[in-house]
């Protein structure tokens, strides 16, 4: 046996922990369910081989440590942050206006700073600086991540979902449905993505904030959401628009690829047995068909949480969506953008925090496509199935 | 040739309901989902009720909705479309900033095609090797990186530090055959003006393709590959042909899927020129249409938008009918 070999044999770290996981997972469930270890063990063996497979991507890697970092972020990031994200440090300290990196700014022993806002006295050094209303830019960039990575969730949780569910309906039924429901999906298609976007969150937000007040829960909500404080809640409306703008805009994409799926996955022989045998046309689809077509949805889920990351920062930096004073990365740019290039640290870190978080999911995506695809895949599960 | 006609025949009559579609989704956009926007036209919540209604009179906002959207159909086709706010025929305005966003996507388009694709070729040619990796590498980023923060970051390098680009002013020759300088130019041999155009728009050209040409790389480089696996080349081999011949034949049927992107890629050019656009000082469609929401000119949205998706939409019909021209397999 040589090294090389020996090395492929050897369960590295990352596969005993996915072990462990999927393991308790499928115990759990099978207490919850009894038998449902035994009727899914094929399934879930499966499974394990593709995350082992994930596990000797080395860019696949890379993302999910760099995906797994942002949401750290986005979860804890504004109760580690040094400052709220709207308190303005030129109050304290005049040093504070537009300070470059590292400037380290003195809040003085009774001065108003310490008094109304409640910063305890002394020295801080503004690692990122700060904008020109003495804001500091690291902790902006860290509420940030929450704005960027809440708005992604929230879009990416409905957008897909209708447009997967029209797909499996508009390719399975065929005929006048399908017609109307690819008629309608490509009135969509027809404009370029961001420029859909944009119409709505332009003329949306009049109709939110009517909504807002009128379900208060509902906004206050929201805003625990974005860890935003309650005197902000006016500024909600342009940010929920950007929301609703992104659900309109991204699921006539899944709708087109689903439904291509669906046409060749339905002339499969199970299929034909399963409605030979009269399974209900809900369970054809959602048990026979989906878990069959989910590997290529899996990877363009993966892609397009960059993209709507991507898109949202775009259009804050529009001026659109986020509206001052809620920290957002696009947002944070426009506003800098003013004081450029003397003040390059406004545009420059906003920008590498959206990069870097994009770039992970675009990471996994590629490598998740690479751990999936067949015709890739025999050569990846080989290697992992030989160290058994 | 009569799978041509039906297929062209079944490709036209998809169009008509996407373009009367695309009205109805505009018209809906701009003229339904905005909050009372005649208050806002005169000038917002301390807006004189008189006023209000007389706007409300002339732009039909007091009639039934199926009755405004005729109305704006008749508007967009008789080109009486009256920005409420500049108090402009939004036709005419748009018609001032087309080219610039003509001259922006043509050069940007020039880029992809004339590096993506021997970008992608290259690749195929030296699989696995340092290149291949370099373009996968490229496309990645290219994905990821906001546009906003690359035209900053080469602002700063072409702009500050080495003076070699004006962010101000574009270059309008005195004479106009087709409206768009850098078309123009071409026609009368005009070098001059040819250069000042350039010079105005590489830099923001290469900005919006940037994101494409990594993209447009690896889909040249797989489909390239999978032509290369294909029968026919197996066949070519046995007959003992040239390889300059059989890679002739093999680029022919990789570029085949590769056009259909392309058509795509223009639709991401045109939905990226609002932020290239503003970054770079371009008085273009999408810079006008960003400026029309801050000023709640609603319907030179709907202008702005109904022109873009109309673009794009030939751009891709143009592309299905050249694709069914080109590979007799797509005609169904």
């Amino acid at each position: 046996m040589s090294s090389e070999e020996r090395e492929v044999y050897e369960k590295k770290v990352l596969d005993k922990l996915v072990d462990l996981l999927l393991d308790n997972l499928t115990h759990a469930i099978d207490r919850v369910r009894p038998g449902w270890k035994v009727r899914n063990e094929a399934r879930v063996e499966e499974f394990k081989l593709t995350l082992y497979a994930l596990n000797r991507s080395p860019p696949g890697l890379l993302g999910l440590s760099l995906v797994s970092f942002f949401i750290l972020i986005a979860l804890i990031g504004p109760y580690i942050a040094p400052f709220s994200y709207d308190m303005p440090l030129v109050l304290c300290d005049r040093n504070a206006y537009l300070a470059p990196p590292g400037t380290i700014i003195t809040v003085k022993e009774g001065s108003l700073c310490s008094e109304v806002y409640g910063i305890k006295p002394g020295n801080y050094t503004l690692i990122l600086g700060a904008d020109d209303y003495g804001r500091d830019l690291f902790s902006r960039i860290l509420y940030g991540a929450r704005t960027s990575f809440v708005v992604a969730v929230l879009v990416m949780a409905i957008g897909p979902l209708i447009g997967i569910t029209l797909g499996l309906i508009s390719g399975y039924r065929g005929g006048s449905v399908d017609e109307t429901i690819m008629r309608i999906t490509d009135v969509f298609i027809a404009f370029p993505g961001l420029i859909l976007a944009i119409a709505f969150s332009a003329v949306l937000p009049g109709r939110v904030s009517e909504i807002l007040d009128m379900f208060p829960p509902l906004a206050s909500a929201t805003l625990s959401l974005f860890a935003l404080k309650p005197e902000h809640v006016g500024a909600l409306a342009n940010l929920v628009s950007v929301i609703i703008a992104l659900w309109i805009v991204w699921w006539p994409g899944y709708t087109r690829i689903v439904r291509g799926m669906v046409l060749s996955a339905r002339e499969n022989v199970y299929v034909e047995a399963a409605r030979a045998i009269g399974v209900p046309t809900h369970s054809i689809l959602f048990r026979h068909i989906l878990p069959n077509i989910l590997g290529p949805i899996l990877v363009f889920l993966t892609l397009d949480f960059g993209g709507v990351i991507l898109v949202e920062a775009g259009l804050s930096f529009l001026g659109l969506g986020a509206v001052p004073p809620i920290a957002d990365w696009g947002r944070i740019v426009y506003d800098g953008a003013e004081y450029f290039p003397r003040a390059w640290w406004l545009v420059f870190f906003p920008g590498l925090a959206t990069l870097l978080a994009v770039l992970g999911f675009n990471l996994i995506g590629d490598s998740l496509r690479d751990v999936l695809d067949p015709k890739t895949r025999r050569r990846i599960e080989f290697r992992v199935k030989g160290k058994r | 040739m009569s799978d041509l006609k039906r297929f062209l025949l079944r490709r036209a009559l998809t169009f008509i309901p996407t373009v009367i579609g695309v009205t109805f989704l505009v018209f809906f956009i701009a003229a339904v989902l905005p909050a009372d926007p005649a208050k806002l036209w005169a000038g917002g919540e301390k807006a004189n009720p008189q006023v209000v209604e007389n706007i409300k009179r002339e732009y039909r906002l007091d009639r039934p909705i199926w009755e405004q959207y005729f109305f704006f159909l008749k508007n967009v086709v008789t080109n009486e479309m009256v920005s409420p706010v500049s108090h402009n025929k939004v036709w005419e305005d748009l018609g001032r900033r087309l080219p610039v966003t003509i001259q922006l996507t043509l050069l940007s388009f020039t880029f992809i095609v004339s590096i993506g694709i021997p970008l992608g070729i290259l690749s195929a040619l030296k699989r696995d090797s340092v290149i291949d990796m370099l373009v996968r590498i490229l496309a990645l980023l290219g994905v990821s990186t906001p546009v906003f923060w690359l035209a900053y970051l080469l602002i700063f390098i072409f702009f500050t530090r080495l003076g070699w680009i004006t962010l101000a002013g574009t270059p309008v020759p005195p004479y106009s055959i087709t409206g768009i300088p850098l078309i123009d130019s071409i026609i009368k041999l005009d070098f001059h003006t040819f250069k000042q155009v350039i010079e105005r728009y590489w830099l923001p050209s290469l900005v919006l393709a940037y994101a494409n040409i990594g993209v447009i790389a690896r889909l040249v480089r797989n489909s390239f590959l999978d032509a290369l696996s294909s029968d026919f080349v197996e066949f070519i081999d046995a007959r003992g042909l040239s390889s300059r011949r059989k890679y002739v034949h093999v680029l022919k049927n990789a570029m085949v899927p590769v056009i259909t992107v392309l058509g795509l890629t223009f639709g991401g050019l045109l939905a990226g020129a609002p932020i290239t656009e503003t970054v770079f000082g371009l008085p273009g469609v999408g810079r006008y249409l960003i400026d029309a929401i801050r000023f709640y000119d609603y319907l030179t949205l709907m202008g702005g938008v109904l022109l873009i998706a109309l673009i794009y939409v030939t751009v891709n019909l143009l592309v299905d009918i050249s694709y069914a021209i080109i590979d007799p397999r797509v005609r169904y």
